[in-house]
């Protein structure tokens, strides 16, 4: 179902954790809060899910105002940090958890944990307890209890931060496999960048208890509205530069656009420049990540960031051409940047 | 609703005091006074000054419980250590076994203790009603260390003795600053069931070392009004006292709220 | 080498010898004194004649049921009133009424037995606090229209100080354990739909049931075997049974003794099983509840 956070403000004491958050996930939408740690992504699924109170701000869900429900009466599903599967119960018995509390008949909940079961592959283990079993699968028992009771909306905090790098990949397919299969709304919530561009339909950005920006993760990442935005997704250079008629003037040259006129900065990701021959530029340093070499080159008073392959590292001092991209340029008006 | 439950069950706890304290302080209760009047200090100065027995039991009872308190403390440590860390013989029957003197009906517990201790001439001696503290009192200190000896990794063990830590540095060093918290709760515990502790106190002690507990009886069972209040309130007053000193200490080296069951 | 493999033996001999040489010596000790075999006094015996004495005496199932109701009384009291006091002060979530509150259950534990019988005679004689505010507020009219509620037949001056005694030393310890369950799994719990009573029920009471057993068979234990408490407040018939063996054994004629040590044994033995019965069907009762 589609959930509104509307005016969304909370502070303990005079510590403001979250100012004004207004977004809206669309039915069966996948949207990732991608935020540094502190920002007070968690509370916002807290808040959510009522197991924090609002200062200010209502939430909607399918129109439905529930700011001032109890959490037990919002069907929210909520996966945690660590699958905090109840100790003294069995697999099967966490499933059933919810639906016992719900009044289901033992039919129903058979029934609904023989699915379950299934959709999260962990057929086998229905009578095992928590502690006799991995944390990747314990992590499914978590989100087969949350999905068991058919939620409205599915919160995701940091779901797999205590799995290992393939687990996590694993994971984070399955529940985008799930989350397709069963047209649910997830809000999900991360600091890894990787795992919200991969997995979500949007992705909002919080920073300083604001949404700095709400898109899709490919704008998020090459069309960020704000510097910090910008920053906070990975590396990038910023041209300076004019747009007079229908081209972009700058000191490294000059780009055919279709924009507003005026001063204009260009936005660029290291992989959106190549080198090639030539001699118009000058390698400063560059700095090995993995399998990829990002150079730092500077033309004039303009730092540029470029990756390549890690495979044949060029040396510093030598002299570069590059290529830049000629379609789908973003830019910042002068005033807008700060 | 909550709040209001709460305050009634401190209410109901604290009332009585409160009218213990009254009672020491005045000495006309007839039937149909809810509170005490004719304010006195006859009843503290019998206590304090005119009771020769006041001091020596005041004193016998701290020795015994801090004695208590170390030794219960320490046998406590040796065997949560032993249970948690070490695999041999026996170990499942210890583990059966450590908490068996609380589920014995105390009376025929210590009449059976009573008649070892005759035998071996510790009645009406300290090291007697020691002993017989510590058998109810180990129990909760092996208990308390459970849970902190469970709490150290053996890779913290490993890494200081990796470091070049010998078995007595690794206590000294890491293991002791690591139980602290249990040292004073267990410490605190002990000292409170010595300090309390009638019967045992009583049959062993023989009547000749008295303690504050044992003091008390005569007015309980007499039911003498002043004299038995202002016993009372001494009672808990040195026991607040010590308790409030213990967490003050707590406190400034723990950084911790409160000890006692945190 | 060999040192290494002797320290767990060497950490464990403290306990075993105070254990073994007063517990299992002090048994071994009532036993042979019961069968009427007493050196020191000349008594060289074995017989079993004094347990027959003993469990064909007046009253003597009398005592021990009598006993046996005022343990079991008390120990479901303590037990329910400190799992609702625990999960009342776990859930309420006012810091100021959370320190004032566990600061009397500490200072309802720190004050001894013999004291609180002071207090029961003090608050619940037919001329005690609570009958002189029925008194004032005209809700009686004489200090005889109280009920006698100690040196009673029912025990609830026993009961009393038991329920006063035992609450606080149960809620603590339950709440210590209920502290760290709330943290981990208050809020899963609350996000699947449960309601505070389910969740007590459901997550708090089975997790924290072993502390809420052992320190219920704690105070069932020592409301059975207590001197003090039952001997001060205990009515002329029925007598408790720790009270009844408190008269044998400050009784001057050595010729009671082995019936004593009989008592004693019994007691001992039967008191020790009725605990484990006890806590075993308690532990049935809760895994119950929380199905």
């Amino acid at each position: 179902m589609k959930i509104q956070l509307q005016g969304i403000t909370k502070a303990y004491g005079k510590d403001k954790v979250l100012n004004n958050i207004n977004l809206q996930v669309k039915e069966g939408k996948f949207l990732s809060i991608l935020g540094s740690s502190g920002a007070g992504k968690s509370t916002i699924l807290k808040i959510i899910s009522g197991l924090v109170s609002q200062d200010n701000g209502r939430i909607k869900i399918d129109g439905l105002d529930i700011s001032n429900y109890p959490v037990e009466k919002r069907n929210i599903g909520y996966i945690f940090q660590s699958p905090l599967l109840f100790p003294h119960m069995t697999v099967e018995e966490n499933i059933a958890f919810g639906l016992q509390v719900k009044k289901w008949d033992s039919q129903s909940i058979a029934k609904r944990i023989c699915e379950l079961v299934k959709l999260l592959q962990i057929e086998g283990l229905e009578k095992r307890l928590p502690s006799m079993i991995s944390g990747g699968q314990q992590q499914r028992v978590a989100i087969a209890r949350a999905l068991a009771p058919k939620p409205n909306i599915l919160l995701m905090d940091e779901p797999f931060s205590s799995l290992d790098s393939k687990l996590r990949e694993e994971m984070g397919e399955l529940v985008k496999e799930i989350q397709e299969k069963l047209n649910l709304t997830i809000i999900f919530v991360t600091h890894d960048k990787n795992e919200s561009l991969t997995l979500s339909h949007e992705i909002a950005i919080l920073l300083d208890g604001g949404i700095a920006q709400i898109d899709t993760p490919k704008n998020v990442y090459y069309k960020p509205n704000s510097k910090k935005v910008a920053e906070f997704m990975g590396q990038c250079s910023y041209i300076t530069g004019k747009i007079e008629g229908n081209t972009f003037h700058s000191s490294i040259g000059k780009f055919k656009v279709t924009g507003v006129e005026g001063e204009a900065i260009l936005f660029l990701r290291p992989e959106q420049i190549k080198i090639c021959e030539g001699d118009t530029f000058k390698i400063e340093s560059y700095k090995i990540i993995g399998r990829q070499v990002i150079y730092t080159i500077k033309s004039e008073n303009t730092y540029l960031l470029v990756e390549d392959s890690a495979h044949d590292i060029l040396p510093v001092g030598k002299t570069i051409g590059l290529t830049f991209p000629n379609k789908d340029l973003h830019f910042w008006k002068r005033h807008q940047q700060i | 609703m909550k709040k209001i439950f709460l305050v009634l069950i401190a209410i109901t706890i604290t009332l009585p005091i409160v009218f213990i304290l009254l009672l020491s302080l005045f000495s006309y209760y007839r039937f149909p006074l809810l509170f005490p009047k004719d304010f006195t200090t006859e009843f503290w100065k019998t206590a304090l000054l005119k009771n020769p027995m006041f001091i020596p039991s005041l004193l016998n009872s701290l020795i015994l419980a801090i004695c208590n308190g170390f030794l219960s403390t320490l046998v406590g440590i040796m065997t949560a250590r032993a249970l948690v860390r070490h695999n041999f013989k026996g170990k499942s029957f210890i583990k059966t076994i450590y908490t068996i003197p609380l589920f014995i009906p105390s009376i025929a517990l210590f009449l059976g203790v009573h008649t070892v201790m005759i035998r071996l001439r510790l009645i009406n001696s300290y090291i007697g009603i020691i002993l017989a503290h510590m058998i109810i009192s180990i129990p909760y200190a092996v208990s308390i260390f459970i849970p902190f000896f469970q709490g150290i990794s053996l890779d913290i063990e490993d890494a200081a003795k990796v470091l070049g830590c010998r078995t007595i540095g690794l206590y000294k060093r890491i293991i002791i600053p690591l139980i602290v918290p249990g040292i004073f709760l267990s410490f605190s515990i002990s000292f409170l069931i010595s300090f309390t502790e009638y019967f045992s106190t009583f049959i062993i002690g023989g009547g000749r070392v008295v303690t504050l507990a044992t003091l008390m009886y005569p007015y309980i069972n007499n039911f003498d009004l002043g004299n038995g209040a202002t016993l009372g309130v001494i009672f808990i007053g040195t026991n607040l006292l010590v308790f409030f000193i213990a967490e003050y200490i707590s406190r400034k080296k723990l950084k911790t709220d409160s000890y006692l069951f945190e | 080498m060999i040192f290494k493999k002797a320290t767990p033996y060497l950490l464990i001999l403290p306990i075993l010898l105070l254990y073994g040489l007063f517990i299992g010596g002090g048994l071994i000790g009532i036993i042979l004194e019961s069968l009427g075999h007493i050196p020191v006094l000349g008594l060289h015996g074995f017989s079993i004649e004094s347990y027959i004495v003993v469990v064909t005496q007046k009253n003597f199932i009398e005592s021990f049921l009598y006993s046996i109701y005022i343990s079991l009384t008390v120990s479901l009291i303590a037990s329910t009133l400190g799992v609702v006091i625990a999960y009342t002060f776990i859930t309420c979530k006012n810091k100021s009424i959370q320190t004032l509150v566990k600061k009397t259950l500490q200072l309802g534990l720190i004050i001894p037995y013999i004291y609180v019988v002071f207090i029961a005679m003090l608050m619940l004689n037919q001329t005690g606090i609570f009958a002189r505010l029925l008194y004032n507020t005209g809700i009686i009219a004489t200090p005889n229209s109280f009920p006698e509620l100690i040196f009673d037949r029912k025990g609830i001056g026993i009961i009393w100080v038991f329920v006063f005694k035992g609450t606080p030393f149960i809620a603590l310890f339950v709440i210590n354990v209920m502290a760290r369950i709330s943290n981990t799994f208050e809020d899963v719990g609350r996000t699947l739909g449960s309601g505070s009573i389910t969740l007590l029920r459901r997550v708090y009471i089975p997790l924290s049931s072993n502390t809420i057993l052992w320190t219920s068979c704690i105070i069932f234990a020592y409301a059975l075997g207590s001197f003090e408490v039952n001997y001060l407040l205990s009515s002329i018939s029925p007598v408790p049974i720790s009270a009844r063996l408190y008269s044998l054994f400050i009784n001057p004629d050595i010729k009671v003794i082995p019936q004593t040590m009989a008592l004693n044994v019994i007691l001992f033995l039967l008191g020790g099983s009725i605990v484990g019965i006890y806590g075993f069907t308690l532990k049935q009762f809760l895994r119950r509840i929380s199905r």
